[in-house]
């Protein structure tokens, strides 16, 4: 299938203007699932498939995109379906033209030829799990954790798996044709402890379909087990007291910090629209301890949750070291930043649904780890804070960052102490990661959000635990 | 084919594999965004996307499947696939489809409103004439994306029991996202947008640089925004654009997962009390001051303007057929758009001239409340109030609160609204927020 249609796609490209600029064509079929499950209610058992083609030009420095799901992207060889292909080719055409008369400026960029091909083997994912036998599995590891702990107020459970097929050819010769699955399975408790609820969500993920959670509950035992204690702990914690403190972030809440409070500043669009992270290119923004990552499809050997082995511009995944030894020394990029900034392509274009156009994006972002052991960092704090997990997050061009934060422990002497209620985060990341100074030797990545940025994309992030120095929020 | 056709066809298929009840809803859009970012028009974008959604209930199991390939050997598949769903799940009396008795009041069977087509070559001109408007009158300020994008929405819905209902809308909307530089110092973003379906005279003037002038000089004076000297519990003034946020959260403790889950602090309180009298939130999918109406519910339950919080009296829950039938409920009731709060009686210069010390509140960047709604985070474009006067510009400020206590705490509502074509917000002013 994927021969016949990169071939479909050639003899479209034959249409397109050989005076006219760039131009990429993609075919796309975007599934997604979602099993939720409250105290054994099914709330929602929805499925979903939109299929679609779409085609960009690129003039003179202006984009004209087009695209239409009226066309069968499994059939795209007939002839009706190559016409009407043709038409959205053309469309795109024209736009770049039209573009390319409303510019004040018109740019004379030339796009970085670079040429690179990605033909997946697709019979690791062949198995699909029947919808039946997924709710099945839900309804046992509801069962399982309701009678094991019967003074849970809630247990909810979802089952969320989404695909993204892409078939993919530009006019610099590039060809793709991929999957990417991912799946998540997302544990909330609620318990009430003195007529207040308090609950907690762990969320497990990872690249590839249903089947990688179907595991007999005794697979979770330990999983739930963590989950039960931690918000049995919080429903007898205490506010955390606000203000500047001494902080050590799991590798979960270190992910989140990495991909909001850095990465998102290092995406090249966003430097040129004044992100702070343009003035630090070169610079010590960091401890010597600090060292930050966005990897393309691979750590020591192992395949990550969100491999990009080529992106949607047809620009081979490479890794970006974004922070070396505390000096900050990349960003990510597209075809045209790299062009507009004289750097090499990095692959970071990144599109979700066949309609979406592709923005730079993160694929797997993470702090990594250090040599310190966690024990040792605990026992170095006299008063603050260990935090776990952390729900949204958000940053903005200053670098200026919060997340929330919705398990933790306060550190009295070297100890951990009570658990703590919801609260937040906030700093300068530019400042916060001068204050960074222990890593710990450890690692963990999680695939199980989307990040939102006009369109949603799945990536993943992570890293090892850091002491810092952070705001907390919370009451006085 | 026609979306009537696809819908019939569909339906059919649904009744053939089995289903007890089922909806269809085809729907067609197209869509024309054109795109300014930085110094320059960056993407002229166009999309077409047709698809057919199919809800099924078999033996009371419920499954729901999307398709956008809506040809007839496609609609058969998915059909089958729906129905394949529905059997998977588990039985549940209180899955429904609507019936006309489940309905709150009457519709209109056939509606359209808004233009047909877009007119790029306005489209064009309004961002031009906005961004040389800006360019003069505040040279400080950088428009970091300004956008418009056309949307033509065609559905189409049909259920088992001879509900049918055919919409088709056009609109305009209108985004910006700025911030302010000089030197090497840059501010935090802000943002603003606009729902519209005419180029006239009246959009001109929402669109003219005076009505965001305060926001742009807000932002510029961001530039020498810094953290204030001491933590604090008082007054607040929250932004309309702001004060939205944290009415989304309360209405997030109306819905049906958080009324199943037990985790909702409103449950069992209609009728009482929650809030102070200026706590008063209704929507009004119909209301002439919104852009666009929204005519039915995904379910097929025609909209009704509702009252949810009535002068700090909880009126409603927000729930679907499910959340009604599960939790024994009278009526369906999930309306929760077209935001409407009514104007207050205090100017908004005198909400500000009333406060000794307190934070006017622009926009809010926390994380999300717990079950309790203990909130906090970061104060974003905001400002110390001091001595009547705003102050001072902040950055790196944490307010945190409760929503519930806050809602009681609300002691006026501006005389002033903000209105965008989807809210018709005041500012609020409250207490009890702590500064840190």
């Amino acid at each position: 299938m994927a021969t016949q249609q990169i071939k479909a796609l050639s003899d479209l490209l034959a249409h397109h203007s050989s005076d006219s600029g760039y131009m990429e064509l993609r075919l796309q079929k975007t599934k997604s699932h979602l099993l939720n499950l409250i105290n054994g209610d099914l709330m929602a058992n929805d499925e979903s498939m939109s299929t679609g083609f779409s085609s960009r030009s690129f003039e003179n420095g202006g984009w004209g995109f087009a695209s239409s799901s009226l066309i069968d992207v499994d059939n795209l060889t007939a002839q009706d379906q190559m016409e009407k292909a043709k038409q959205v080719l053309l469309k795109a055409e024209r736009h770049g033209h039209f573009m390319g008369k409303a510019m004040h400026n018109p740019l004379d960029v030339n796009l970085p030829e670079q040429k690179f091909s990605y033909i997946q083997d697709r019979s690791r994912y062949q198995r699909e799990v029947a919808t039946k036998e997924q709710v099945e599995f839900l309804k046992d590891l509801n069962d399982f954790i309701s009678k094991k702990y019967n003074d849970l107020k809630s247990v909810q459970l979802i089952l969320s798996f989404n695909e993204l097929d892409k078939t993919m050819i530009n006019t610099m010769g590039s060809q793709t044709s991929h999957l990417l699955p991912r799946t998540a399975l997302y544990l909330k408790f609620s318990i009430e402890q003195d007529g207040e609820v308090v609950s907690l969500l762990e969320p497990l993920s990872g690249n590839g379909r249903a089947d990688i959670f179907l595991k007999d509950p005794l697979h979770y035992e330990e999983v739930i087990h963590d989950l039960y204690k931690r918000v049995k702990d919080k429903s007898h914690g205490i506010h955390a007291a606000a203000g500047v403190k001494d902080l050590i972030l799991a590798p979960a809440v270190t992910g989140i910090l990495a991909h909001e409070a850095i990465g998102h500043p290092a995406e090249a669009d966003l430097v040129k629209a004044g992100s702070v992270a343009g003035n630090y290119l070169n610079k010590k923004v960091g401890t010597d301890l600090v060292n930050m990552v966005d990897l393309a499809h691979t750590y020591n050997g192992q395949e990550l949750p969100v491999p990009v082995y080529i992106d949607d511009e047809g620009v081979e995944g490479r890794d970006v070291h974004l922070i070396e030894n505390g000096v900050f020394k990349g960003y990510m990029n597209n075809r045209e930043l790299s062009a507009f900034y004289g750097h090499n392509s990095t692959g970071n274009a990144r599109a979700f649904d066949y309609n979406d156009e592709p923005l730079i994006r993160m694929r797997n972002t993470m702090i990594l780890p250090g040599e310190s052991k966690l024990e040792d960092m605990i026992a170095s704090i006299d008063d603050g804070y260990y935090f776990l997990q952390s729900s949204n997050g958000q940053a903005d061009l200053t670098s200026e960052f919060m997340f929330g934060v919705t398990m933790g422990y306060e550190i009295k002497k070297g100890k951990l102490g009570r658990a703590i209620k919801d609260t937040t985060i906030s700093g300068v990341a530019f400042d916060m990661l001068a204050t960074v100074d222990m890593v710990s030797d450890e690692m963990h990545i999680s695939c199980s959000g989307f990040c939102g940025k006009k369109q949603r994309m799945i990536v993943s992030h992570g890293g090892p635990s850091l002491k810092c120095r952070l705001h907390v929020g919370g009451r006085s | 084919m026609s979306l009537e056709s696809i819908s019939a066809n569909a339906l059919n298929f649904l009744k053939e594999e089995g289903a007890d009840q089922a909806q269809v809803i085809s729907s067609h859009t197209l869509l024309e965004e054109l795109q300014y970012e930085n110094n320059d028009f960056t993407l002229l974008r166009s999309v077409e996307d047709q698809s057919c959604d199919f809800t099924a209930i078999k033996e009371h199991k419920k499954g729901s499947y999307s398709v956008s390939k809506t040809d007839d050997d496609s609609l058969k598949l998915a059909a089958t696939k729906a129905i394949s769903i529905a059997e998977s799940g588990q039985a549940d009396k209180a899955y429904a489809i609507a019936r006309e008795e489940d309905q709150v009041t009457k519709g209109h069977e056939n509606f359209e409103s808004g233009p047909q087509e877009a007119d790029l070559d306005q489209m064009t001109k309004t961002i031009q004439h906005f961004v040389r408007d800006v360019a003069q009158t505040y040279p400080q300020i950088g428009l970091r994306s300004v956008g418009i994008k056309f949307i033509k929405s065609e559905f189409h819905y049909l259920n088992s029991h001879g509900l049918e209902v055919t919409s088709s809308k056009g609109y305009y909307n209108f985004s910006v996202m700025f911030n302010a530089s000089e030197e090497d110092k840059s501010s935090s973003m802000d943002f603003d947008s606009l729902t519209f379906t005419d180029f006239d005279e009246k959009i001109n003037n929402l669109l003219a640089p005076e009505r965001f002038g305060d926001k742009f000089k807000h932002t510029v004076s961001h530039l020498h925004a810094h953290k204030y000297d001491k933590g604090f519990t008082g007054k607040a003034i929250i932004s309309p654009q702001c004060w939205n946020g944290f009415i989304q959260m309360i209405n997030g403790h109306l819905g049906t997962s958080s009324l199943l889950a037990g985790t909702s602090k409103l449950q069992g309180k209609i009728g009482e009390r929650v809030g102070s009298k200026f706590f008063h939130i209704e929507s009004r999918p119909h209301s002439p001051l919104f852009a666009i109406p929204s005519i039915i519910t995904g379910e097929g339950i025609f909209t009704k303007d509702i009252t949810i919080f009535d002068e700090g009296v909880l009126k409603t829950y927000l729930v679907g057929l499910y959340g009604r039938n599960k939790l024994d409920l009278q009526e369906v009731s999930n309306f929760s758009g077209h935001l409407y709060m009514p104007a207050g009686e205090t100017k908004f210069e005198d909400m500000i001239k009333d406060i000794d010390e307190g934070i006017l509140i622009g926009r809010f960047s926390g994380g999300m409340p717990n079950s309790n709604g203990d909130f906090s985070g970061i104060a974003k474009n905001s400002f110390i109030i001091k001595d009547g006067k705003i102050a001072q510009p902040l950055s790196e400020t944490m307010i945190s609160g409760n929503l519930f206590e806050l809602i009681q705490s609300i002691y006026a509502t501006s005389r002033e609204v903000y209105q965008n074509g989807n809210l018709h917000l005041p500012h609020v002013a409250c207490d009890g927020i702590s500064v840190s």
